[in-house]
């Protein structure tokens, strides 16, 4: 290793760190509203759930099985003295559900007649992605179609890739929730 | 004849012994005979004469005793006493003398009886006459002398005188008488010597007789021998001369019981079994020529193969020389050996001492291994600790990290008001996030620790064993190496021995050296002998040829 050398990939380091000082000022100033997401993992696949509809975060307690019920409802369990029933959110999404049964974290979501949970392997933390349109959120120019992703699921509006969040990760699935969970109250 | 020969000389011998002892004894007896006839004669004639002797002396001393008185009496001075003395003296001696012509009488009457021959008897019977004559003569003297010595005694000289002239001549007369008694003796003593030499003459003649008798007996007995023995001893002894000069064919003609009859018979048998002898012994001989031959024959071969034996002792002796050589440089060797055995031995003890120094370490090693062992199982517990802490850590993270979250989401639900608490969320999450990851961080570097640990307790357990598989090959090694000393010090006393050994072996070889040059010189006198015994067996062939001439002239 020589000064040539040293004195070059120096030099390499303070452009990347001003390229990247000078595209987050850009994204300030084009995206003006942010909507916080809760990013979740099952598996390899990242979703990220609209904060505002998201009640509470639990860890993970026992859960009673219902008999009879869809593969995707893993069963019921007891929340300040109500009934939640628990979804996994993987299954609801016809993906494979890895999540061992006493592990990972819990997702209460609010609103709704009946109180809804969703059960994902990780509650990774809030990322805020621009979203002109709560109600539409395909529609943002943070997210992209899903048509455009590969995703053929209905309940998934969008995609946020990595440099478009706030999160620490790649980038993640938007999970439509009143699209998902409709299958399973109606 | 059946009288053997030795009986026939003995019976010849005895003859004439005998003749020959009868020829002694007469000469004997014959010269008993003049011993004891001049015996008889000395003894006689002395006795005679010496009574004559007597005689003649008493009558001379009357004559002197008469003349004595005689003169006595005339001269008149003379006493008595001594006339009459002489007197009675003359008397007494004239009674002897009286006795004494008896006896001389009486005596030669005796010896002419009893003379042993005529001449001598007539002699004797002269002189006993003669003796008478003068015994009557002294008779007469006497009756003359006696008026005489009357007158003597009475003093009476002219009767002295007047009688003593008869007297004187019958004194005389007396004397011629003894005198002619005396030859009368002498003639005596001449017929005894006659006598004497007659009887030496006859004894003469009949020995000389008797020994010519006797030599014509040995003449007759010597040819009697000389016809009985020597002339068949000559022909026994023509024949013995033609066996000597060889001519076996011939017998004797062997006859009578006699010592010359054995002798044939012995002879023919001689001859016959000489007969057979000289078959045998040309036989024998021929055999003999033939042995001769082989043993010239062997006795070649054997010198050929005394010197191969020569060249084979002496390719043995440069060999044993060789070998006492070798067997030289074979202690030399030994030796070495010995002391690198024995600086071999010492470093062998050093060795086990430094094998049990290494088992000791093994020891130790193993000891502090096992500590370490106990260490790192305490370490491990402790990290078991630190592992519960970690896990409380990771427990109240995630709590935090929920808790953020749903502080998070109170936030967003009080809208505008909560958006400072969302950044104090924001925070917690991010501080949450910060001591989960420092966890995370922790229990893998505790992970690393548990797999260093336990890989630490397996190398520990493993070197515990290799330290105990240590010490047990050290034990071994220790053993090996006690073995290895013993052995060696086994083979020093065994390659010591090999050094007495090869000693003794070094003397061995130097007395198989001196008896190979014992042999060697054994060789030579062998094939000196060899020689010897090959010109042997040459004169001997020589010798059986000759032997064979000579048998050539036995016929047979």
């Amino acid at each position: 290793m020589n000064r040539a050398a040293e004195i070059a990939r120096r030099r390499g380091l303070r452009e990347a760190r001003t390229r990247a000082l000078a595209g987050r000022d850009g994204a300030a100033q084009h995206q003006a509203p942010l909507r916080p997401f809760l990013v979740c993992t099952c598996g390899e696949d990242r979703y990220g759930l609209p904060l505002t509809q998201v009640a509470q975060v639990l860890a993970a307690r026992s859960v009673t099985p219902v008999p009879g019920a869809p593969a995707a409802l893993l069963g019921v369990i007891a929340l300040s003295g109500r009934v939640v029933s628990l979804l996994g959110l993987a299954r609801a999404l016809g993906r494979t559900d890895a999540t061992e049964p006493g592990a990972g974290h819990i997702v209460v979501l609010r609103g709704g007649a009946a109180m809804v949970a969703l059960a994902v392997d990780r509650v990774e933390g809030v990322a805020a992605v621009a979203v002109p349109d709560p109600d539409s959120p395909a529609s943002g120019t943070g997210l992209l179609a899903p048509a455009a992703t590969g995703l053929g699921a209905e309940a998934v509006s969008g995609y946020a890739p990595a440099q478009a969040g706030a999160g620490d990760g790649p980038g993640f699935v938007v999970v439509d929730l009143p699209r998902l969970l409709r299958r399973y109250l109606s | 004849m059946s009288i053997s020969i030795g009986k026939r000389i003995l019976l010849g011998f005895v003859a004439i012994t005998v003749v020959i002892l009868a020829l002694g004894l007469y000469a004997l007896d014959q010269i008993s005979a003049v011993r004891e006839n001049m015996n008889t004669i000395v003894k006689r004639d002395l006795t005679v004469a010496r009574q004559l002797d007597d005689l003649g002396n008493k009558a001379r001393d009357m004559g002197l005793l008469r003349r004595n008185a005689v003169m006595a009496a005339l001269m008149r001075n003379r006493p008595e006493s001594e006339l009459t003395q002489t007197v009675e003296t003359w008397r007494r001696i004239g009674q002897e003398s009286e006795g004494l012509f008896g006896d001389i009488v009486r005596t030669a009457n005796g010896y002419s009886a009893t003379a042993p021959s005529p001449a001598r008897a007539l002699a004797w019977k002269k002189l006993a006459d003669t003796a008478g004559l003068a015994a009557n003569d002294f008779r007469q003297l006497r009756a003359v002398s006696e008026p005489q010595f009357a007158a003597i005694t009475a003093r009476d000289t002219d009767a002295i005188e007047a009688r003593n002239e008869p007297i004187n001549r019958m004194q005389d007369v007396l004397l011629a008488d003894i005198e002619r008694t005396r030859e009368a003796l002498d003639e005596g003593i001449a017929a005894g010597q006659q006598r004497a030499a007659d009887i030496y003459d006859r004894s003469l003649w009949s020995i000389v007789l008797t020994l010519a008798a006797s030599v014509l007996l040995s003449i007759l007995v010597t040819a009697l021998i000389r016809r009985g023995v020597v002339k068949p001893l000559e022909d026994v002894m023509r024949f013995a001369e033609r066996v000597g000069d060889g001519d076996l064919s011939g017998t004797l003609d062997a006859r009578g019981n006699d010592e010359i009859g054995r002798l044939g018979r012995t002879l023919n048998g001689m001859v016959a079994g000489l007969a057979d002898l000289a078959r045998t012994n040309r036989a024998a001989t021929a055999d003999l020529n033939a042995a001769a031959a082989e043993i010239r024959a062997s006795a070649q071969e054997q010198a050929a193969s005394v010197e191969e034996q020569f060249a084979a002792v002496q390719e043995t002796a440069a060999t044993v020389d060789e070998i006492t050589h070798s067997g030289a440089q074979i202690g030399k060797r030994a030796g070495e050996v010995i002391a690198t055995a024995q600086s071999t031995a010492q470093t062998s003890r050093a060795g086990l001492r430094a094998v049990a120094d290494t088992a000791r370490a093994m020891e130790a090693i193993r000891e502090q291994a096992e500590a370490v062992a106990g260490n790192i199982v305490a370490l491990s517990e402790k990290t078991q600790a630190i592992g519960d802490i970690i896990t409380t850590v990771n427990d109240i993270s995630e709590r935090t990290h929920l808790l953020a979250l749903n502080a998070a989401i109170e936030a967003a639900a009080a809208g505008e008001s909560g958006r400072s608490f969302a950044v104090v969320a924001s925070e917690m999450k991010l501080l949450a996030d910060q001591a989960k990851a420092a966890t995370g961080q922790v229990r893998t570097i505790l992970g690393e620790i548990q797999r260093g640990i336990n890989t630490s307790v397996m190398l520990t357990e493993e070197a515990v064993k290799r330290a105990a598989a240590g010490k047990a090959r050290s034990d071994t090694t220790q053993r090996t190496i006690e073995e290895i000393t013993a052995k060696v010090e086994e083979s020093v006393q065994t390659f010591q021995q090999i050094v007495a050994s090869t000693n003794q072996q070094q003397l061995g070889i130097e007395q198989v050296m001196g008896a190979l040059q014992n042999i060697r010189q054994a060789s030579q006198q062998t094939a000196a002998g060899t020689r010897e015994v090959e010109a042997a067996s040459a004169n001997l062939t020589e010798l059986a040829q000759a032997l064979m001439t000579l048998a050539e002239r036995y016929r047979h």
